[in-house]
């Protein structure tokens, strides 16, 4: 365990290296920014500190902990107010932004918002925005906002399809199947002109039927590229991929419910 | 008169004649601070947000720019002061976005970069990405910063058991996920 923090240190400390500097200048131009919006009265006065606690939940319920009764312990009175919150239909959400699948969105449910808030650096305004119904499950557990999932902040626990959206969909292609959908992340050996695979991928799949994406819109999945692949994307059309926010087409095999690249090919960019 | 008034803002010259001042020469003790304390708080924002320069300078210019607004008189450590504007500035961005919508110009910006060294740093910031924006700010201010949990716990505000509780779940994570590049072998997980 000392030596993986020593890794962590040294990593921390080497991206860090990385930041930019510091520039007066920038600074001036901001601090000018804020004195003339102050001057015009375009900034608010702020607001007294709120903590909703509720918002920690959802990062809990991710680790799949007890995550209502952890979340009454974490932070408290003087913590940072803008936590994710949507007021809808007389009541309070909040969100989670850490789903692996997203569901489709229902019927249109009406408009929601946003409170504004201080967050110790400035006023962020309130905001709108349109509330769909997640199929199959009561508005008043769970409603849809563009990409986010707002649970209602009177849960007592935590409900099976919420629990089932951070659950990786296993690969079930009795056979060979297919799978479609935009590189989000790469694991694996430095990426180099040589790199070849196996790595991993980390795809958001839209499309495809090694899975079962029923309800969702979308599934966070892994996708193994073992040095077996034929036609797999290199290490040049990954970092291209990566870069390009592009999608890939996989035909996969099924391993213990793992999905496993047969070939992978890259589509051309948005 | 319109034309005067306007190359008089340009100068600097406010209506009563007298030169008004601007940007940081309002506060020199915050342009003190900034020029001693700027780049370190860049290098934090930089940890927290990714590998994004552009989202960690609007974060860290934006709070120096209500420092100067507002002064440093009455805070016993305005470096923590700041951190914690910066982790809930940070928040408040974040609360916008969804996972997936943050994690990827941050791949993006990795991937252009395109050395070695923006390799690591690719890991690192997807194993971080996996994390809460508490549990991330938490390793940040322990294994960067090197702070104990009760300057950590001021900084979040909130109980040294939080900090605990919050490190106690990120590392598993950051664990798994390290692991997965930094074997032996080099090869790849199967999760």
């Amino acid at each position: 365990v000392p030596e993986f923090d020593e890794t962590v240190r040294d990593l921390l400390a080497k991206a860090a290296a990385a930041a930019p500097a510091y520039d007066e200048r920038k600074l001036d131009s901001a601090a000018g920014d804020v004195s003339e919006g102050a001057r015009r009265g375009v900034l608010t006065p702020r607001r007294p500190r709120v903590w909703f606690g509720a918002a920690a939940a959802v990062v809990v319920a991710a680790a799949g902990v007890t995550w209502w009764t952890a979340a009454q312990h974490d932070g408290g009175p003087g913590s940072a107010s803008c936590a994710s919150r949507l007021d809808f239909a007389g009541r309070t959400y909040v969100g989670d932004g850490a789903l692996l699948n997203l569901p489709r969105a229902g019927d249109r449910l009406g408009v929601g918002s946003q409170p504004g808030c201080d967050d110790g650096g400035g006023q962020v305004p309130a905001e709108t925005q349109a509330v769909y119904r997640i199929p199959g499950i009561d508005p008043a557990t769970a409603v849809l906002t563009d990409d986010t999932v707002w649970v209602g902040s009177e849960l007592g626990r935590l409900l099976d399809p919420i629990v089932a959206m951070n659950t990786r969909l296993p690969c079930e292609a009795p056979a060979v199947g297919t799978l479609s959908g935009r590189v989000i992340g790469y694991h694996g050996p430095a990426i180099t002109s040589e790199t070849s695979p196996p790595y991993t991928l980390d795809l958001a799949v839209d499309r495809g039927d090694a899975l079962r994406l029923d309800g969702y819109a979308v599934a966070r999945v892994r996708l193994l590229v073992t040095d077996q692949a034929s036609g797999a994307v290199d290490a040049a059309s990954v970092r291209q991929a990566l870069s390009r926010q592009s999608r890939v087409t996989a035909t996969v095999r099924c391993t213990q419910g793992r999905f496993v690249a047969l070939t992978v090919r890259g589509e051309p960019g948005p | 008169v319109q034309q005067l008034l306007t190359l008089a803002r340009l100068w600097g010259v406010g209506t009563n004649g007298r030169r008004t001042l601007t940007g940081i020469e309002r506060s020199p003790d915050v342009a003190a601070f900034a020029a001693a304390q700027g780049d370190a708080l860049l290098r934090f924002a930089y940890l927290l947000t990714g590998v994004d320069d552009a989202e960690a300078e609007d974060l860290v210019y934006a709070v120096l720019a209500r420092l100067v607004e507002r002064g440093l008189q009455g805070l016993a450590d305005p470096g923590a002061y700041a951190r914690t504007s910066v982790v809930n500035a940070h928040r408040s961005a974040l609360r916008r976005r969804s996972v997936q919508r943050r994690a990827l110009p941050r791949l993006q910006v990795a991937a252009e970069s395109g050395t070695s060294g923006s390799d690591d740093r690719l890991t690192l910031f997807s194993a971080l990405d996996d994390l809460s924006d508490r549990e991330r700010a938490v390793i940040v201010l322990r294994y960067y910063e090197d702070l104990d949990d009760q300057s950590i716990a001021d900084i979040l505000r909130c109980p040294r058991t939080t900090v605990r509780s919050l490190a106690h779940r990120a590392m598993p994570k950051l664990r798994a996920r390290l692991a997965e590049t930094y074997r032996a072998d080099g090869a790849p997980d199967e999760e």
